[in-house]
């Protein structure tokens, strides 16, 4: 691949992640978000135009808010901590590479570790995600970040709700947790978010009937 | 016939109440009215209501005595039953009264106590222009009752929405419209009797200008067929030779795709000329015109038949349509016998240019009968499958009701929806919601009927009371404020959506953000008038001047109207949605639609695209397509550019001619190959390649899969005739064989269907095998259906890495089998070696291969082969590796349309690498098991709905959005993409509704094995067990309150 091409393809991806952090609500600033092609290619590419995707890792903390809406009542600790993202080049992703970053993750001490790779990761590699427990190891490609699938058209808004808020939605219908509709955990949009079983997202979509319109559902 | 009677109170209630006929006016499906007037009726309407209409005294009291008598029951309840008459409109010289004023006299007649009369502003089918130009007969106007001007035809009577009967319905209730109704089919039937209608032969005849105008278009169809088709088949229009042509004809008809086009650019031709005929003759060519035409009046009004009757009576028949083609051709070439083969006239094609009105020939008649007979084929066929489709949804839905919170929620209690239809309504109330104008005219009878008082003649206290009762203030505080901050910031998650916090059936004014948007926007505007400042009112009160509706007084009313049309508890929207798309789908016709453009292009359509969707969620659908949206900024140009980079181009495109020369020495047999190609600077631009690019395809891709196909005839003919089964046969090719073997790449929705086994397989370990067996071979299938192009083309690349020239193709010669055993060892040294040969890109039997890199306008390749190799033709040889050399192509793409960017095949990442010339956040696709796997699940339903709408939009059938928002939220409830089926039923809680559907001893082995048990709450089980069934008016019990005394 040209490097032009390459480092234009990184460029995006680093964006969709900076948003995906934002979304979820670490602290980014927006210089972050909004960097320029040109910028990115001056900050983290070499001489030959070619990005090096070393250099291309990011920590981002929780924002107080975010922190209040992870605590599951009051004086108990927050589920959420710093976020770690790192890109990887190889084109084979095996344990080798895994356990490399889970170390990362586990002696600087993050709370969840995003780790971007060109190709699938081999079943072995995926093995090692959940020995880092209680962190979270999330594997992406490269090549599904090109675009922030949350600003299609067709996407509604997905807001995650806390502990509280999802007992006063609870107790307002009158339901149990499993009654309400479902969001498979793989869904790209919960990859997007994060999100965890027994999270319950908000739903705000545009309704051609009513405008505006709010739904629920949980994920599994 | 069954007579039913109603065998409990229960029973006699409902059809009381629920199944009498007046309240049965309006369609769930889309909320139009059902019921109207039809055929002479309609007729008559027009003849009664128009300007020239007047009665005598007798006349006007027989018609009133004899249409309002038999209604004085229901009637004049309260009051004396005296027929209220109004004063003639003419005294001197005689006394007469108007038709329109017998209108006036009924509705004065049936308009309840304290009600005010009528307010309408409509529109007559019957235009103003063809009384006579400029005429305002075209425009109904009731003004409090009376009848100004206008005609009652279909629009006011018949099953039209908003016409006279249902702006009646709307403000004076079920009972008065179904009375109006009676009153004027049998006022009409009266005026029928009394003036007649009837229809004649000279109704239908044209005059002599008009036949003459007829013929003279006509005759110009005769060339049109020769002209076209010559054009197609590349001959000039002038000089045909009629043999060339019907040779090159017959190679068109040969080719399905060839033909088709053809038959499209036919018919777009003749379309032409039955358009200018019927322009030139209807209705201007009429002997007798519109008001005396009875023929015409028929159509006119809509009372039967339409243009099309009228023009195949006096005009022509047109173009036969079978399939959505021509007649097709027989073998012979003909379409009927009595032609000549490959006949080039539009006549053979099933143009027929004859009227009913002067006979029609044989031929055509046969044509006709043709077209006709497909017609009821397509309606016997479409029956049983539209039945199924409906059973299957409904069975998927049966449970799914309304509750008293305004949720939607299944017979086992999950919920589907938190509010039904996104904004609580029903389907068949919300119809005059939105028409502010109407509603603001007739505010009195409106708030009477919303109050629901028919005794106190001042209504103020109600209201006051109802009001207070419906916490007015709190939803519609909520609503200006979160409305306010939505639309500053733009944000969708900005502020609680009103409804969801506030119960629309329990605070006034709770309403959707659409209906209070169109609301103010009337008040701001104020279009009619209608609705005065407040402080002119306060300036009025204790004043005789009637003072006007201010705003905050509509605002108010209109929250009440929104109340009132909230959906009742208890209906059983899921059992409304399934009868609301499966009754529509009988009458959908075709199945395919051709794609704008592209002329041998179609997407699927109809009920199979119907059955694509609901009933079994395809992975896989029959037609991929995608919509690219271009950015505003890319030029005309650069789009065209942009659409041929990704469309799929062929060697074969580039060609135009190919030449081989075969010459034979005394040691080898040599072909020289010379390929022509089109002008460089044509092809660079038509499909914005380069030339070096033509080179590297004709080098690296084209002459390594000639190089093999004619080895793959050289070798079969060696085997057949037995001749040199030499070591060189036997050595296949180890890169050939391994790319058979390798299992496809496995994408993204096998995966998603893995994952679903997999819970599968957690629910119950080993107790269904066989279903995990059929679920495997189901994947083994989806496996080998997906993408066979990205397998051959993952093949093709594989083996012309190794090519070489006496390479075996094993895969394809089967029979070779015997030699399998010796093939192992020779394989990998061979094959290594043959590698490295082939990376220079030219290997023994290629002696020369040249490209004129200048021009790039040919191609000489010489090729040798030993003078002992069977005599091959290479010509076709050649001509197939041309078809099959792609020059481009993204995986799964096939061709772009120009302009509207529209794509066949799916693949999301391949466009998001093209971010400067598209909008990504704008791709669409009929695929929706693809976006699920991109964009998630919320995406996947509204992309389900968009598909829905656009198979009922492409027939021009009305489904409320309502109904298609519930059938999408109920098949993505579980995150996924869940079909109306057995499989989709599988997660059912309900043994019994399982057992009724289909398989009734599979699900019953299942249940009893799992020990599960039904809580009999779904209407299946109910049923099975012989009780009410709980949705609808079963919903609901008597509560008595025994225990407390």
């Amino acid at each position: 691949m040209d490097p032009e091409r390459e480092s234009s393809r990184l460029w995006r991806a680093w964006r969709t992640v900076h948003e995906m952090a934002r979304d979820r609500g670490y602290e980014i600033s927006e210089e972050e978000i909004t960097i320029t092609l040109e910028e990115f290619r001056h900050q983290y590419c070499d001489g030959d135009g070619r990005p090096i995707r070393k250099s291309l890792t990011f920590k981002a903390n929780p924002s107080p808010d975010m922190i209040k809406q992870h605590t599951p009542a009051p004086n108990h600790p927050a589920t959420v901590g710093t976020l770690w993202v790192e890109f990887n080049a190889e084109s084979n992703i095996g344990i080798k590479h895994m356990r490399a970053f889970a170390h990362t993750i586990n002696s600087e001490n993050y709370h969840t570790g995003i780790f971007i790779c060109s190709s699938h990761p081999t079943p072995a590699a995926m093995k090692i995600v959940p020995t880092v427990l209680p962190s979270v190891i999330e594997v992406f490609l490269e090549s599904d970040l090109l675009v922030n699938i949350t600003k299609h058209e067709l996407v509604p808004k997905h807001l995650l709700l806390s502990r509280e808020e999802k007992k006063k939605l609870l107790d307002r219908y009158r339901l149990k947790e499993s009654q309400l509709p479902r969001i498979q955990g793989a869904d790209p949009v919960a990859r997007y978010y994060g999100l965890k079983r027994g999270h319950v997202v908000k739903i705000v979509r545009k309704s051609e009937t009513s405008g505006r319109y709010a739904s629920y559902r949980l994920c599994m | 016939m069954n007579m039913h009677l109603p065998q409990n109170e229960v029973a006699r209630a409902e059809a009381k109440e629920i199944a009498n006929t007046d309240s049965q006016y309006l369609v769930p499906t889309s909320g139009k009215p059902l019921r109207g007037l039809i055929q002479d009726h309609l007729v008559m309407g027009v003849w009664l209501t128009n300007r020239d209409t007047m009665f005598t005294r007798d006349e006007y009291q027989q018609l009133l005595y004899s249409c309002l008598l038999p209604e004085s029951n229901t009637l004049f309840k309260g009051r004396s039953s005296r027929i209220i008459t109004l004063p003639p409109s003419i005294m001197k010289p005689k006394r007469l009264w108007t038709g329109k004023q017998v209108i006036t006299t009924i509705l004065e007649n049936i308009k309840p106590k304290y009600f005010h009369g009528l307010t309408l502003y409509s529109k007559s089918k019957t235009s103003g222009d063809s009384w006579y130009p400029g005429c305002e007969e075209g425009q109904v106007v009731f003004h409090d009752g009376y009848f100004v001007s206008g005609v009652l035809d279909k629009n006011q009577l018949g099953p039209s929405e908003f016409g006279l009967i249902h702006s009646l319905y709307e403000i004076y209730g079920s009972a008065v419209a179904g009375s109006m109704l009676s009153i004027m089919g049998r006022l009409l039937t009266k005026f029928l009797h009394m003036r007649a209608h009837t229809c004649g032969m000279d109704d239908l005849l044209l005059t002599h200008e008009g036949d003459a105008r007829r013929d003279d278009v006509l005759k110009g169809s005769k060339r049109v067929g020769k002209d076209l088709s010559a054009e197609y088949v590349g001959l000039e229009k002038d000089n045909v030779s009629s043999v060339e042509l019907a040779a090159r004809l017959e190679e068109v008809l040969r080719d399905e795709n060839k033909s088709r086009t053809l038959d499209l650019k036919a018919n777009a031709q003749t379309k032409n000329f039955t358009s200018q005929v019927i322009g030139q003759c209807l209705p201007s060519g009429l002997q007798k015109h519109f008001p005396r035409n009875n023929f015409q009046t028929m159509t006119v009004s809509g009372a039967k038949g339409s243009d099309v009757n009228a023009s195949q009576v006096s005009c022509l028949l047109g173009q036969q349509v079978l399939e959505g083609r021509r007649v097709p051709v027989m073998v012979s070439g003909k379409t009927l016998p009595c032609f000549k083969p490959f006949e080039t006239d539009v006549r053979a094609g099933g143009y027929v240019t004859d009227r009913f009105l002067t006979g029609i020939r044989p031929q055509e008649y046969y044509f006709h009968c043709m077209a006709g007979r497909e017609g009821l084929i397509d309606t016997a066929v479409k029956t049983s499958r539209s039945g199924y489709l409906q059973r299957c949804l409904i069975k998927g839905m049966e449970g799914i009701q309304v509750q008293y919170d305004n949720t939607v929620r299944d017979s086992d209690g999950s919920l589907v929806q938190f509010l039904y239809g996104e904004d609580a309504l029903d389907v068949s109330k919300q119809k005059h919601l939105k028409q502010f104008k109407f509603l603001a005219q007739n505010i009195d009878s409106v708030v009477r009927k919303l109050t629901d008082d028919l005794v106190n003649e001042d209504l103020g206290p109600r209201i006051q009371k109802l009001s207070e009762q419906l916490n007015l203030g709190v939803g519609s505080e909520h609503m200006k404020k979160s409305m306010k901050k939505y639309k500053r910031t733009g944000d969708l998650g900005a502020s609680e959506v009103t409804m969801s916090q506030y119960s629309p059936s329990r605070y006034l004014g709770s309403v959707s953000e659409n209906f209070a948007l169109a609301r103010e926007k009337y008040l701001t505007e104020n279009p009619d008038g209608i609705i005065v400042s407040s402080k002119r009112n306060k300036r009025l009160v204790g004043s005789q001047m009637s003072r006007g509706l201010d705003k905050s007084e509509f605002r108010h009313l209109m929250a009440l109207q929104y109340l009132r049309s909230v959906i009742d508890p208890g209906e059983a929207v899921g059992i409304i949605a399934g009868q609301s798309i499966g009754e529509p789908s009988t009458q959908m016709t075709l199945n395919t639609f051709h794609l704008a453009g592209h002329a041998t292009k179609n997407v699927t359509l109809g009920i199979p695209r119907l059955r694509e969707i609901v009933m079994t969620a395809s992975a896989t659908i029959a037609t991929p397509t995608m919509t690219l949206a271009l950015r505003p900024e890319i030029s005309d140009h650069d789009a065209e550019v942009f659409a041929k980079r990704c469309s799929k181009l062929l060697l074969s495109e580039v060609i135009d001619n190919v030449s081989i020369i075969e010459n034979l020495t005394k040691t080898s047999k040599e072909y020289l190959l010379r390929l022509e190609l089109f002008p460089a600077s044509d092809y660079e631009e038509e499909y914005s390649i380069t030339k070096r690019h033509v080179l590297n395809v004709l080098k690296k891709v084209f002459l390594p899969q000639l190089e093999r196909a004619i080895n793959k005839v050289l070798n079969l003919k060696k085997t057949k005739s037995k001749e040199r089964i030499g070591k060189e046969d036997a050595m296949p090719n180890i890169g050939e064989s391994t790319g058979t073997i390798e299992i496809a790449p496995r994408n993204a929705q096998a995966a998603a269907a893995d994952a679903e086994d997999g819970d599968a397989d957690s629910d119950d370990e080993g107790d269904d095998d066989a279903t995990n067996a059929r679920q495997r071979s189901r994947k083994a299938e989806a496996v080998s259906y997906d993408n066979p192009d990205d397998d051959e083309e993952e093949i093709s690349r594989r083996a012309q890495a190794s090519e070489s020239e006496n390479e075996d193709e094993d895969q394809a010669d089967e029979g070779l089998g015997t030699d399998a055993s010796t093939q192992g060892d020779g394989n990998e040294t061979k094959g290594g070696r043959k590698a490295t040969v082939s990376h220079d890109g030219i290997s023994e039997n290629t002696k020369r291969f040249e490209f004129d890199k200048e021009g790039g306008q040919w191609c000489e390749v010489k090729l040798q082969y030993p003078v002992e190799a069977p005599k091959v033709l290479m010509l076709p040889i050649v001509e197939k590796v041309c078809r099959e050399t792609v020059i481009h192509e993204l995986s799964g793409i096939g061709s772009v349309v120009k302009r509207k960017l529209a794509v066949q095949g799916v693949n999301f990442s391949a466009f998001w690498n093209e971010q400067e010339s598209i909008d990504p956040n704008a791709l669409e696709t009929n695929d929706i098991a693809a976006f699920l796997r991109v964009y998630g699940v919320e995406a996947a339903r509204a992309n389900i709905i968009k598909e829905m709408n656009a198979v009922f939009g492409g027939h021009g059938i009305s489904v409320d959005i309502r109904h298609l928002n519930l059938i999408a939220d109920i098949m993505t409830r579980g995150g996924g993409f869940t079909p109306f089926n057995r499989q989709g039923l599988r997660t059912s809680v309900s043994p019994f509704l399982k057992m009724s559907f289909e398989t009734t001893c599979d699900f019953l082995t299942e249940a009893v094995g799992n020990g599960d048990f039904d809580s009999l709450t779904s209407p299946s089980s109910r049923i099975v067990l012989g009780k009410l069934s709980g949705v609808g008016s079963g919903s609901f019990d008597v509560l008595i309150g025994g225990l407390q005394g």
